[in-house]
């Protein structure tokens, strides 16, 4: 609050009415303001609202200020509390002036130099540079957009960590969306003394995903598909636009899955979900393989070969089950041949892993196409964590989408991924005064 | 050139050689006269008795007697039909005795279904000297179904629900008429899942499939657990808690997601508690087998939803060997159907589970009389 008395008081020195006009809609302040005054931070000084400031010159500004509101307080996250990730986006301001800087409190400027200076926080924080959007304009400030993301295991170390570094005395709304949100909330509250905003995280998927796209890639398209998936060699990753994205099914693959019907910005449905999501995927590598992280897993998968552990169509049948259209090379059975003694004792750890990516991934495509053909919508879009570095599942679900349906259903796919909760957050953030 | 008689000539048999189990279902004459018995063939007479004597075949035949229909009239004959199986993997060894035993000479039809019908065609020509008659697997079943029901289980009712699923006390198995079972869901649960839409007694579509099936089940288990029978594997399952290896919506939210009206019980994310090293090592395989269950029942349950829901039809059917001695995915489907359609689809059950498409190909052979 000091820091915005002195940039007040030099608008007001200056007499410039017209940058006083766009401060009067801010809300915020009005809201701040009513919320100070049932704390009992004001008195009345000959009938008019005074803070009970103790700098002397206050009592020639409170008035004023009671009717200027100020700007939406630094820092700016958004947070999205899943399953197995925490997504955490911030918006570094890169158009502090010199009296911002100046009057910046300590432990804003730390949080500042700490998350941008780095790009691994403890053990397992990590900030997808690669993903970081440049020269951003967001409610009038400049600056970069950063993702973090790190394992919600870790949270109540997070919540520690804002608790003695005081992100209660910043005075900032932490929005957050997520599961965790609302399981976390007491915890914040008790631990850090922070009030959660709490939002709903297929809203804030919606509106991330939207944003995101509207912004594009540092220039690049936010929107791609693959063309050829299944041919190693001809294989290209293609721009999409997504300019008229409606309508379109939104398939967000994270520890689970939901897929949402999306008809204009405000107008979507949950379709259904499944729960042989990521979560499964990794878990079940973990007891298969002895693996421990998803990047291990992946890696197993990318050297294995699922046809020693599913049973296949030709397997069964000896070709093609001409009949009904399913090509011999089609999986009948996934895992089928594991209860074989003998096949268990030839198949490799790396095998099981490619299989159980495999049986996941064609499964959420088979529910996928089916809601897709039901809601009678064209596009499918995939996002969330499960599909990070995960290119082999990329392919198959554009295979998939392609060759089930015979070319009617085209797969598209994010940049951006897992992150869009946590952009819908801090967009709903940046909207607050308007929220009045 | 043989004459053809009016009459079928024995043995009468209908085969369903699937991913994991070959069924059998075998026509046992009981009204044989004096002079047709004098007549028998000898290895006719010696299959015959064979197969009645016996309720165990080798180290793996099984005769499910429970399930033999008795006093059936076919063909102007009157008989028990008999229900035997065995699995896939043993099908070399069926052949080779099929040769040994001059099957071949009976000149009788071996009507056979399934993808091992394919699969072994050539094996039967050249090892059994044998010319299978081959049948799709989904004809087969539909028509299997729908005669079964017919005929009745020895008086009683072939078709059954749950009530009160989930209440191991007021669960009740009871009754289902199926008499006017047009549009009827079919889910056929074996290695592999098939989902039918039947219209009519002639008129019926393929919906969609799963590959996420009774194989896959079984494999896993084998693979979790180390057992290496289906009994096995459900065994472990009846005593498991699938709860501490699944994620479940209460542990990411810490309650309901009342928003889309997920309760805190539903699972978020099957086996999502074991990516964590501790929870690896706190559970038990019979957790395991649980999970694994649980997983892909409720699977088949929500694409079995999905695609009532699209199709406009209300009754389900599950049958297929995945939900033989399996009342633990029986009644869970059950449940699901009713509380995720909140109570628009039902659940049906059929008592001969996964002989249908050998029932089919049976009653195929009695139709090219």
């Amino acid at each position: 609050r000091s820091w915005w008395w002195g940039r007040e008081r030099r608008k007001l020195i200056v007499g410039d009415v017209v940058v006083l006009l766009p401060l009067l809609l801010n809300c915020c302040w009005q809201r701040h303001c009513l919320q100070s005054w049932a704390a009992g931070e004001w008195r009345l000084l000959a009938g008019i609202p005074v803070l009970k400031a103790e700098v002397p010159s206050s009592i020639f500004i409170a008035p004023l200020s009671f009717f200027f509101p100020p700007f939406l307080a630094f820092p700016w996250f958004g947070m999205d509390i899943g399953g197995t990730l925490v997504k955490l986006v911030y918006f570094e301001p890169k158009d502090i002036t010199a009296e911002e800087e100046q009057e910046e409190v300590e432990n804003l400027k730390s949080i500042r130099k700490y998350l941008t200076s780095n790009t691994a926080y403890g053990k397992t924080g990590i900030r997808d540079v690669h993903l970081e959007l440049k020269n951003l304009t967001m409610c009038g400030r400049k600056g970069n957009l950063h993702f973090i993301r790190f394992p919600t295991s870790a949270m109540h170390r997070f919540i520690q960590m804002g608790s003695e570094k005081n992100f209660s005395s910043l005075h900032t709304t932490l929005c957050a969306t997520g599961g965790g949100a609302y399981k976390f909330e007491e915890d914040f509250r008790t631990i850090a003394d922070l009030q959660l905003h709490k939002l709903d995280e297929l809203d804030c998927l919606i509106q991330g995903l939207l944003y995101v796209d509207s912004v594009g890639y540092n220039g690049q398209p936010e929107c791609y598909y693959f063309e050829n998936p299944t041919d190693p060699e001809q294989c290209q990753k293609k721009p999409y636009c997504l300019d008229n994205p409606y309508p379109m099914l939104l398939v967000n693959i994270g520890s689970g899955v939901s897929i949402l019907a999306v008809y204009s910005k405000d107008n979507y449905k949950r379709v259904t979900g499944t729960s042989l999501g990521g979560g499964t995927f990794l878990g079940l590598c973990c007891l298969l393989t002895g693996c421990e992280t998803f990047e291990e897993a992946l890696e197993m998968a990318a050297k294995g070969d699922s046809t020693n552990v599913d049973k296949l169509v030709k397997d069964i049948y000896g070709g093609d089950y001409e009949r009904f259209g399913l090509q011999g090379s089609a999986v009948a059975s996934s895992f089928g041949h594991m209860m074989s003694k003998e096949k268990r004792d030839s198949i490799s750890k790396e095998d099981l892993a490619r299989a159980t990516l495999v049986t996941i991934t064609n499964n959420i495509g088979s529910i996928a196409r089916m809601c897709a053909l039901n809601e009678n919508i064209d596009r499918v879009v995939f996002v969330g964590n499960f599909l990070r570095i995960n290119m082999i599942s990329m392919k198959v679900l554009a295979y998939a989408m392609d060759y089930w349906s015979k070319g009617q259903l085209k797969a598209l796919f994010l940049e951006h991924e897992g992150y869009f909760g946590a952009v819908g957050a801090l967009l709903e953030l940046l909207k607050m005064p308007e929220n009045q | 050139v043989r004459l053809v008689s009016a009459r079928r000539v024995f043995p009468w048999f209908g085969l369903d050689i699937g991913g994991t189990l070959v069924k059998l279902v075998y026509f046992e004459p009981k009204d044989i006269t004096a002079e047709e018995e004098e007549e028998e063939v000898e290895n006719l007479k010696s299959i015959r008795k064979y197969l009645t004597s016996n309720v165990a075949y080798g180290s793996t035949g099984i005769r499910d007697v429970h399930l033999e229909l008795k006093d059936l009239t076919l063909c102007g004959r009157k008989g028990n039909l008999h229900f035997i199986r065995f699995p896939t993997h043993d099908m070399p060894a069926f052949i080779q005795m099929g040769s040994e035993k001059h099957f071949s000479s009976l000149h009788t039809t071996l009507c056979a279904t399934g993808g091992g019908a394919y699969k072994f065609e050539q094996d039967f020509r050249t090892v059994g000297d044998l010319q299978l008659c081959k049948l799709d697997e989904l004809d087969c079943l539909v028509k299997g179904v729908l005669y079964i029901d017919s005929v009745g289980f020895n008086g009683d009712s072939e078709c059954y629900y749950f009530e009160n699923p989930t209440d191991s006390e007021k669960c009740q198995k009871l009754p289902f008429n199926l008499e006017n079972p047009y549009p009827l869901l079919l889910v056929n649960i074996g290695s592999g899942v098939s989902i039918l839409a039947v219209y009519s007694k002639d008129n019926y579509k393929r919906v969609t499939g799963t590959s996420l099936g009774g194989g896959t089940f079984f494999g896993l288990c084998c693979l979790l657990t180390g057992c290496s029978t289906f009994e096995e594997a459900l065994e472990m399952a009846s005593l498991g808690d699938s709860t501490k290896v699944d994620k479940l919506v209460r542990d990411i939210y810490g309650g309901d997601y009342e928003r889309f009206g997920l309760p805190g019980w539903a699972v978020a994310s099957s086996f999502g508690n074991m990516m964590s090293k501790e929870k690896r090592e706190s559970v038990s395989k019979e957790d395991l087998a649980r999970a694994t269950l649980i997983t892909i029942t409720n699977n088949i349950g929500s694409i079995a939803r999905m695609c009532a829901l699209n199709e406009n039809i209300n009754r389900v059917v599950f049958v297929g060997n995945f939900l033989r001695i399996n009342t633990i995915s029986m009644r869970l489907l059950a449940y699901a159907l009713d509380y995720w359609s909140k109570g628009q689809l039902k659940a049906l059950f059929l008592e001969h589970e996964g002989y249908f498409g050998a029932v089919g190909a049976f009653l195929e052979l009695l139709n090219s009389a």
